[in-house]
């Protein structure tokens, strides 16, 4: 078999130093600000994925393998269930901060910019609950993405509670909050309103639902929102909204800041604020986080905590489509020698790499290769011309 | 102002998107225009139309080529993109349903072969029905399906159920009702917000008044 399956790619030198260049600096970003790295295993048993209520994944979308044991393993859909596995298990003070740049597995329909196959690279801070850790999260990725040159970028924060805090007074069944749920995702206007019309939602309630996938904008939209949904647990996301985003004012973030309060996130774990980034001109979130409190209770620790992670590949396009160059390889330099001045054409070779430079000994009679490498220098060592 | 990149499906709904549209201030003589081209840039309202095969358009709107669209709830069903569906336009009313030969009704054994433009739609249908049927994709003149032995019955979208009686064809069961609807963009929706929200809550107004 010579071809790949849907879903996987091989990197090519180009492609793999443009990838491994974000990388680096998506490291250096997270390191300098207190994140240490950390890399759990690609896979490991299935339950580790779940919960005692289930899965938090599409079982269909996770890559599902036995051991020779008769053990379910499953390749890793995202790393953040894994850190939170870890920091229960092998940790005793808190809070942690921890980062990963790591490969994840999810069986969805190829697209570009998400494979099957494809890295994240994100950090999570566990074991505190406050205002300040959501708006550190949030300028911990806001400067990654700066750092690697891209323009141009909206957060869009939201809350997983509001929806869910409207919903007690509906008196609706389980699967039909479901429904209501996908619809308010696709901002379904329309569908939303014959839903409520067929479960006799009206007067108040319907006002308050009706008008939720509007609610998004600027720092106005929570105000406005205020004036609307006066109840009192919807004041208190609301007033935690408007603490976290006059932090991020004061770090000089504020013009990236949007809010949607309509926001429902597919994975199943997130419980407060959560956020997505969007580049313009990129049709989709490059970023994608949040606070998830009930996530570690699952590993034996009830620990609050949140994070995020960037999707590389996309990086990679936003890059691509802001037309940055980006990729600079080092000089390449061929030391040409023969038999006789190999050994001092090796000290110079080895000098040059230090130096920062790519060094290769060309042996005389390879002239073929010389030509074909095209170096940026050729330095010829006991060796006559022609 | 950002530019805002509309798709618009050709054929029976193109008419209709273009007067709805009309209620964000386009200029006149962008339709006529429209037809010669595929591609009109209005710089009055700074909005530029394309104009795609109408399955197309959920495509161009998911990958962010066009920030929105205009595109059948049959169609958003059949290829399940990922974007905003906004609004219900209230225009290009049909029903996706089963339909076939009138004399036969109710006489087909549950394992049967159904003929379709919508394979992803007619097999959610019969899976959630708990019946196993052989689907088959057909590209155009579904109709012609169950007249020549091809399936016993089509899955396919009904307007007036004029065609179908013609091919002495009738409806067996109703699917669901589609009318077409508006698509956003999830990054367009966020990074151009001011502009898009204008544009719905105009294109809002303009379908409660007709």
């Amino acid at each position: 078999m010579k071809n790949l399956p849907d879903g996987v790619q091989d990197f090519l030198p180009e492609e793999l130093r443009f990838k491994h260049s974000i990388e680096n600096i998506l490291r250096k970003t997270f390191e300098s600000s207190g994140y240490e790295e950390i890399m759990p295993p690609t896979f490991e048993y299935m339950e580790n994925f779940s919960n005692t209520s289930g899965i938090f994944f599409d079982e269909n979308n996770l890559y599902r393998f036995f051991d020779k044991k008769g053990d379910l393993l499953a390749l890793r859909p995202d790393v953040t269930t894994q850190v939170a596995r870890i920091a229960s298990t092998k940790y005793n003070e808190y809070p942690l901060k921890f980062c990963y740049i790591a490969n994840v597995y999810r069986y969805d329909n190829p697209q570009v910019g998400r494979m099957r196959e494809y890295t994240q690279a994100g950090i999570e801070l566990i074991g505190k609950n406050h205002e300040y850790s959501d708006a550190e999260c949030i300028s911990v990725a806001v400067e990654a993405l700066k750092n690697i040159g891209i323009k141009d970028f909206k957060v869009d924060i939201g809350q997983a509670e509001f929806f869910k805090s409207l919903l007690d007074d509906l008196g609706l069944a389980r699967n039909e909050e479901q429904v209501l749920k996908e619809l308010l995702e696709q901002k379904n206007q329309s569908e939303i309103e014959y839903f409520l019309k067929n479960n006799n939602i009206t007067g108040h309630n319907y006002e308050l639902i009706v008008n939720l996938p509007l609610f998004f904008g600027d720092i106005e939209i929570i105000k406005k929102a205020k004036d609307v949904y006066k109840f009192e647990k919807a004041n208190r996301t609301l007033n935690y909204l408007e603490r976290v985003y006059d932090i991020l004012k004061d770090f000089g973030m504020d013009k990236n800041i949007t809010f949607d309060l309509g926001m429902v996130q597919s994975i199943d774990y997130y419980t407060g604020l959560i956020f997505r980034i969007f580049v313009k001109d990129l049709g989709y979130a490059i970023c994608a986080g949040g606070r998830y409190d009930n996530l570690l209770k699952n590993y034996g620790k009830d620990l609050p905590a949140t994070g995020f992670a960037i999707s590389v590949e996309r990086a990679m396009l936003a890059l691509q489509n802001q037309s940055e160059k980006f990729t600079k390889k080092p000089k390449s330099v061929a030391v040409l020698c023969n038999d006789s001045s190999r050994k001092e054409a090796y000290h110079i070779a080895l000098k040059l790499r230090n130096e920062g430079n790519i060094a290769e000994l060309v042996i005389k009679g390879n002239e073929d290769y010389l030509k074909k490498k095209r170096f940026d220098e050729i330095i010829k060592v006991g060796v006559q011309d022609g | 102002m950002d530019s805002i990149t509309v798709a618009l499906p050709k054929g029976r709904m193109a008419d209709k998107s273009f007067e709805v549209f009309a209620s964000c201030g386009i200029s006149d003589n962008i339709q006529n225009e429209m037809s010669r081209k595929l591609f009109v840039c209005d710089s009055e309202s700074n909005l530029k139309f394309i104009l795609v095969k109408p399955t197309d358009v959920p495509t161009y709107v998911e990958h962010g080529a066009a920030d929105i669209g205009v595109c059948g709830k049959d169609v958003l069903l059949e290829l399940k993109r990922d974007c905003y569906e906004v609004l219900d336009l209230g225009f290009g009313k049909c029903k996706m349903v089963v339909a076939g030969p009138t004399n036969k009704k109710n006489t087909f054994l549950s394992n049967k072969r159904v003929a379709t433009k919508f394979p992803s739609i007619a097999e959610e249908f019969y899976k959630k029905k708990g019946e196993n049927v052989e689907i088959i994709k057909l590209n155009g003149s579904v109709e012609l399906a169950p007249l020549v032995g091809l399936s016993e019955v089509i899955v396919d979208i009904v307007e007036t159920g004029t065609t179908l009686r013609e091919n002495g064809l009738t409806v067996y069961e109703e699917i669901f009702p589609s009318s077409a609807r508006l698509i956003v963009n999830k990054a367009s929706m966020k990074t151009k917000s001011d502009r898009i929200k204008e544009i719905i809550y105009k294109l809002k107004q303009a379908t409660e008044r007709s």
